[in-house]
């Protein structure tokens, strides 16, 4: 009976693992582009590594992030992770680092795409807003810290 | 431009990266506006992608699209004229006070450096209305004749000639009161 | 000094009278004091603003300036393609690519279920009244998406928008 219960803990561990390296963790940045010297309250300017990418290929002197946020999505599943009132990600794991994902604005897709996410691969939306500043989104696979779904799983 | 001509958008491309700062430059002067130029000089682009096929090589490339920004920049200004005061208008066109009073300094930029002669050339053209600082543009660093210059901004040569005639003597007022206002 | 006189002297400046008349009109600057004035001030604005333009260089990378070019070309060659096309020849051009696609799919499609593998990588779309352009830079690994809402609606709207940073605390980015 008790290697019966090994066999099949075993095999629930080994499969939970199996699932887990199906996972892609994310993480997705909200970012406002402007030539002010300051962010609004709650800005902070962005990390240097994604400044220095957005410096290079945009036209704004300064970048702030709003907000951020991770999520850890299941091989084929589907997770939204909403950036402001108004803007949400949906992203759906697709397996080999490959995502489908929508940008959703004021509750309608405004952009769809299949991309690879390998790291350190960033895709970022963008657009203006007022006042000649931009919004942007960043998204990225955070692959480095897969060990951490692994480490939950087992506390589980 | 072989390949660009025959519909080549990559080497269209290399041409706009080598040569935009230059188009963009001369929207700017025109438009003292950055925003205006900046649009100005991509539907310029266009433009030219458009009608490559007519580029025969009789002048350089850049000239040719220098020409085609510069007629963009004139479609706009007369768009923008359309909005402004007729009285104010009558008035430049006679030439403000400037254009009467005796020469005071045949030499007004005597004394100035290279750099900052380009810098108070810069703010004294941005102090000029829009058809004395095209004509003054267009003469002097696109070296197009009365004529020519008649033909783009659709008026007569006289009236590019009294613009020009105004436009100098405005900028020589400029120059000598920027550099009395630097000495103090 | 008449006006006319004023400008035949900066045409004799500009090079722009006939021969004859600018050695008339030069003798005349030589003996004339004022004349010789006004032709010196205004060769002295000419002389000052020959090479003398201040370089004005583009701030916005290769890319992004070269992006909104692109979108323009190809935004109107679709338009000057389908202009003056009878109505059966315009309904062709859509359901041409139409047919083509979906023999694509098809073909994607035993591609993926053979390989078990994609063989594509980007497939993208945009909502109704959207346009995106995107642009990859390799060295910086990544790609940029900008969207621009042109449906007549919004760009009324975004006209009446604010960024409310400064107004309020904790709070949104206004997607345009």
């Amino acid at each position: 009976m008790r290697s019966a219960t090994r066999v099949l803990l075993s095999t629930f561990l080994l499969a939970a693992a199996a699932a887990s390296a199906g996972d892609m963790k994310l993480e997705a940045h909200l970012v406002w582009g402007t030539n002010d010297e300051k962010g609004g309250p709650n800005c902070k300017p962005v990390d240097a590594e994604l400044a220095a990418k957005l410096h290079g290929m945009l036209k704004w002197k300064n970048y702030f992030e709003i907000t951020n946020q991770t999520a850890s999505i299941p091989l084929n599943k589907t997770q939204d992770l909403k950036m402001s009132d108004h803007c949400t990600i949906r992203i759906k794991n697709l397996g080999g680092s490959r995502v489908e994902i929508s940008c959703i604005g004021e509750g309608k897709p405004v952009d769809q795409r299949v991309e690879t996410l390998t790291p350190p691969k960033w895709l970022v939306w963008g657009g203006d807003s007022k006042h000649d500043t931009a919004w942007f989104v960043g998204l990225r696979s955070d692959d480095a810290k897969a060990g951490d779904a692994n480490t939950v799983i087992s506390k589980n | 431009m072989r390949m660009a001509q025959k519909g080549d958008l990559t080497s269209f491309e290399e041409l706009v990266a080598r040569h935009r700062d230059k188009i963009y430059a001369r929207a700017y002067s025109m438009m003292r506006h950055e925003e205006e130029a900046l649009d100005l000089s991509q539907d310029a682009w266009v433009k030219g992608w458009q009608r490559l096929a007519q580029f025969q090589g009789d002048s350089s490339f850049v000239t040719w699209m220098t020409r085609i920004v510069i007629n963009l920049c004139l479609d706009q200004l007369r768009k923008q004229k359309r909005q402004r005061a007729e009285s104010i208008e009558a008035m430049e066109e006679d030439g403000g006070v400037e254009r009467q009073m005796p020469v005071d300094n045949p030499n007004p930029t005597a004394g100035l450096e290279r750099v900052e002669l380009r810098e108070r050339i810069d703010r004294a053209l941005a102090q000029l209305s829009h058809e004395h600082r095209t004509v003054l543009v267009l003469h002097e660093f696109e070296e197009l004749e009365y004529k020519e210059i008649a033909a783009r901004m659709k008026c007569s040569i006289g009236t590019v000639m009294s613009r020009l005639f105004y436009a100098r003597r405005r900028m020589a007022s400029l120059l000598a009161g920027l550099r009395r206002e630097g000495s103090e | 000094m008449k006006n006319e006189l004023e400008l035949k002297v900066q045409a004799w400046l500009d090079g722009e009278l006939p021969d004859h008349e600018a050695r008339r009109m030069g003798e005349w600057i030589a003996r004339d004091s004022e004349a010789a004035a006004l032709a010196a001030e205004l060769g002295c604005v000419k002389k000052a603003m020959f090479r003398h333009e201040t370089a004005v260089a583009l701030g916005e990378s290769r890319e992004f300036y070269w992006s909104k070019i692109q979108r323009q070309i190809q935004r109107e060659a679709g338009v000057r393609r389908s202009r003056g096309l009878p109505w059966y020849a315009r309904l062709r051009k859509y359901m041409l690519p139409l047919t083509g696609m979906a023999a694509l799919a098809c073909m994607l499609l035993m591609a993926v279920v053979r390989s078990g593998s994609p063989a594509f990588d980007e497939i993208s779309s945009t909502g109704e009244g959207m346009e995106a352009v995107t642009f990859h830079d390799q060295s910086a690994q990544m790609t940029v998406v900008w969207l621009q809402d042109n449906s007549p609606a919004k760009v009324d709207q975004a006209a009446q928008k604010s960024i409310r940073y400064e107004d309020e605390p904790g709070t949104v980015i206004d997607l345009q």
